[in-house]
């Protein structure tokens, strides 16, 4: 666990809520890295620009960051190593030097622990009770030694009670326990997305390491005992895609997760599996494109890339959750969906839902029923895999079964799965598989409009930009400002009635998105002939911050109420 | 074991006359049918090429997948359950060419099935050009003045990788062909097969006249298939393709080591009431 999110989880374990956001350079050590935590007593879903607290470990940070320090921003650097003089941050206030290196010799522990020291040291100067913070470091350095954990203990108090003497009069936040707060779990997009699956009956999970989706790879591969579950790390997305669609032939569930450039060899599998009618799961969490693009970097700019991929015409479902919760639900969801519509089914996430942490109480999974669908153990006379069905779906067995016989053919293919090129019978089987949208379609869920029903401007957007956007109705709410919010998470086949209902009924409309050409923006169009003139986009690698949405809206409603 | 018939679909294969197809065709259902397995617990993967069409006319669990993409599917396959024999039909563009990183991925993991490549030096659905095992300056439409590229040697490169179970065939052999399709099912760990094949239609060099002068059995010579090293002299041979088991040794199979079929197969596993609790609390 590195100490920033030892600090996400201080701030979760005395009640606060907490929400984390990661900037990080495409290298294995060094270059700029900042973690950054907000906490707050009410719920957070977003980093937002200026900082209370600033820990620089190294002189740089206090420039880099020197727009996002206020006035009265608590400085924390090492006494030796940092000067505030020399930095753009020199005429700002209050400075809190610690002797970082110092602390730690005298412990006669390693360089790294300065980074605990520092954190220790902001708790300290906050009133933290140190011993739920012991428990922290005793967490974190679960399966190590006892003398790592004494050490880090050792050296936490001394940076604890160093900056308590020195700098709590300075400090005007309290991070006290809030008593009767919920326990709440501190995780990213990616391991709600790994624990959904976990909880809807994953058994097989492929992947190829690929920032920023790999730590779905890794929660899923230390869970591969406990939970019976199948983790294969293949040679290539090719692979991970053809090995996932054998899983699931076979009678798994089955997933597997990228980003931008795997999913792009995956196009292929895609494809077998909406001719095959194979149900499999594909995560594709993005990063900055073109190419490499932006490896560690937040964007949505794989939309509608993720939407068409795959050649030729079949179903394919979308889902996009904008929160760990709903990475959580829609995770189940797409499990029971690609079992029952037999078809992939994609969740697109990208690197700021993905990699930031958020606090969440334990889901709720009342009511969530694994429901494989048209499933046969046992195999009825006569049986034909691809059987012509009223709803499109034909009932499947799995290999094993007797009397189940089936091929799942990439050819174009008969009832029981035998290569076939005939009029008549391309035309049934083509409407039978894309029968299954009309059925898919019947029983949409309805989409989220987030705020009042009747508001002065409509914000539309889809997955991470949720947090955001929420934070700053927050902020608009309060100064009388009638803002809601249109979130699609039901991307494809896309509810166009839906849409277009809320739409018509909007006063005005404001898109946010993640991209530079408004992508969404542009499916809506072609979907329900509304263009959404307003647009806030952006595609810099950076996430939205709540300031930025709410600047645009103040922007077009003028001065409030 | 399985009636002979019951593997018939009852559709007749459309192979040009005198294809190397119907020897190998014909080799697959007589191993099955001699083997002490269920006819369900049969699955089959095949890739794309004239042999692909071998799915219309055994009747077993199977998927036709995409071209160069057999080895991974069955993997998959195998690895949600590991009570299935899972054998791998594919082609030489398909193992040598689109999907050589399968093949070595596949030998390097030593997955529990058995790959069986049709061999024949040429791509015919495509209607004749260079494959990854023609011989340098094979002339065909996509080389009219001869292929530049040295041919791939699948046994030397399946040896090198590790590989466990390593042969060759000839489909005008079958009797050879049937003995090594069951050795290899038998044989737990990853089993390549290579079969030496002829395109009555595409290739005129290659015929099954050369094939007959070309190779030489390796039952007629005393080798030990567990010595790597002679083994290693037989499949850089310049001068006979031999054919039999040329490598085998035994090492545990993929599966055999996944943490998680420690127990029944992950497809027997009860997904109702899956208790996350102790996942949960890593993130408290």
């Amino acid at each position: 666990m590195n100490t920033g999110l030892m600090f996400s989880k201080a701030c979760a374990r005395i009640g606060l809520h907490v929400f984390d956001y990661i900037e990080y350079p495409s290298l294995v050590r060094g270059g700029h890295n900042t973690y950054q935590v907000r906490a707050e007593d009410e719920e957070v879903r977003s980093q937002i620009r200026m900082v209370d607290i600033l820990i620089a470990l190294e002189e740089p940070t206090l420039t880099i960051h020197a727009n996002e320090i206020k006035d009265d921003t608590l400085l924390v650097y090492d006494v030796k190593n940092v000067d505030p003089g020399k930095t753009r941050a020199a005429n700002k206030r209050i400075r809190c030097p610690m002797p970082l290196k110092e602390l730690v010799a005298e412990v006669g522990g390693p360089e790294i622990m300065q980074n605990t020291v520092a954190l220790a040291g902001v708790l300290g100067m906050c009133d933290y009770p140190f011993e739920v913070f012991e428990d922290i470091i005793r967490d974190s350095f679960e399966g190590k030694q006892g003398k790592v954990v004494k050490e880090n203990i050792a050296v936490a108090k001394k940076g604890y009670d160093y900056a308590k003497e020195h700098y709590s009069h300075h400090s005007h936040y309290r991070l006290t326990p809030i008593k009767g707060a919920p326990q709440r779990m501190v995780l990213t997009g990616n391991e709600a997305t790994a624990l959904g699956a976990v909880k809807a009956g994953l058994k097989f999970y492929a992947a190829y390491p690929m920032t920023p989706s790999s730590t779905i790879l890794h929660t899923l591969a230390g869970w591969q005992e406990r939970h019976g579950i199948v983790v294969k790390q293949a040679e290539d997305e090719i692979s991970v895609i053809n090995m996932t669609i054998g899983a699931a032939t076979a009678g798994t569930r089955a997933m597997c997760g990228t980003s931008g450039g795997g999913y792009a060899l995956m196009s292929e599998g895609l494809s077998l599996a909406g001719i095959t009618e194979t149900g499999i799961v594909v995560v594709e969490v993005q990063r900055g494109g073109p190419g490499t693009g932006l490896p560690t970097w937040t964007e949505q700019a794989d939309l509608r890339f993720v939407m068409h991929a795959g050649h030729g015409e079949f179903l394919k479902i979308v889902l996009a959750p904008g929160d760990v919760g709903e990475a959580f639900r829609l995770t189940m969801d797409a499990l029971n969906l690609a079992e029952r519509f037999q078809t992939p089914v994609v969740i697109i996430s990208d690197k700021y839902l993905g990699e930031s942490h958020k606090s969440a109480e334990p889901f709720d999974t009342t009511g969530y029923k694994v429901d494989r669908g048209k499933l046969l153990r046992q195999a009825p006379p006569n049986y034909l895999r691809y059987a012509d069905s009223p709803d499109g779906i034909s009932p499947r067995t799995i290999p094993g079964v007797k009397d189940g016989i089936f091929l799942a053919n990439s050819d174009e293919h008969d009832d029981m799965g035998f290569s076939n090129e005939e009029i008549v019978l391309r035309n049934r089987m083509m409407a039978k598989r894309m029968r299954k949208t009309q059925t898919y379609l019947a029983e949409l869920p309805q989409q989220q409009v987030h705020g009042p029903e009747e508001a002065d401007l409509t914000i539309i957007s889809w997955g991470s930009t949720k947090g955001p956007i929420l934070d700053a109705m927050k902020w608009l709410a309060k100064e009388g400002f009638q803002v809601n919010f249109l979130q699609i998470t039901h991307i494809q086949p896309f509810p166009v009635e839906q849409v277009a209902e809320v739409l018509s009924k909007a006063k005005q409309t404001l898109l946010v998105e993640n991209n530079y050409t408004g992508q969404m923006g542009g499916v809506i169009r072609e979907a329900t002939g509304i263009e959404l003139k307003e647009r806030l986009l952006k595609s810099d690698g950076r996430p939205f911050y709540p300031e930025e949405v709410y600047d645009k809206v103040r922007a077009i409603l003028g001065g409030g109420q | 074991m399985i009636p002979k018939e019951a593997l018939e679909t009852g559709l007749k294969p459309t192979w040009c006359p005198g294809c190397g197809d119907y020897g190998i065709w014909l080799a697959v259902k007589q191993a099955l049918a001699q083997l002490d397995i269920k006819h369900e617990d049969i699955f089959i993967t095949y890739g794309i090429g004239c042999h692909g069409h071998m799915c219309n006319h055994v009747k077993a669990y199977g998927l036709e997948g995409l071209h160069g993409r057999p080895i991974p599917v069955a993997e998959g396959v195998k690895l949600a359950n590991r009570k299935l024999k899972v054998i791998v039909i594919a082609g030489d563009g398909d193992t040598y060419g689109e999907g050589l990183n399968h093949f070595l991925m596949g030998i390097r993991g030593n997955h529990d099935i058995t790959l069986i490549v049709h061999d024949n030096q040429i791509y015919g659905l495509t209607t004749g050009q260079a494959s990854p095992t023609s011989a340098k300056g094979t002339k065909s439409k996509s080389t009219p003045t001869g292929s530049i590229e040295v041919p791939v040697n699948p046994i030397a490169l399946a040896i090198a990788q590790g590989g466990s179970f390593v042969a060759r065939g000839f489909s005008a052999d079958p009797q050879q062909l049937i003995g090594l399709i069951k050795a290899g099912v038998a044989h737990k760990g990853f089993s390549v097969i290579d079969v030496l094949q002829n395109c009555a239609t595409f290739n005129k060099v290659n015929t099954v006249t050369w094939y007959k002068e070309h190779t030489s059995r390796l039952e007629e010579k005393k080798h030990d298939p567990h010595d790597k090293i002679k083994a290693m002299r037989l499949a850089l041979d310049p001068n006979h393709l031999w054919t039999g088991i040329i490598y085998q040794d035994a090492r545990e199979a993929y599966d055999e080591d996944v943490p998680a079929e420690r127990g029944e197969p992950i497809i027997d596993h009860d997904l109702k009431n899956i208790d996350i609790s102790e996942s949960v609390k890593q993130f408290m």
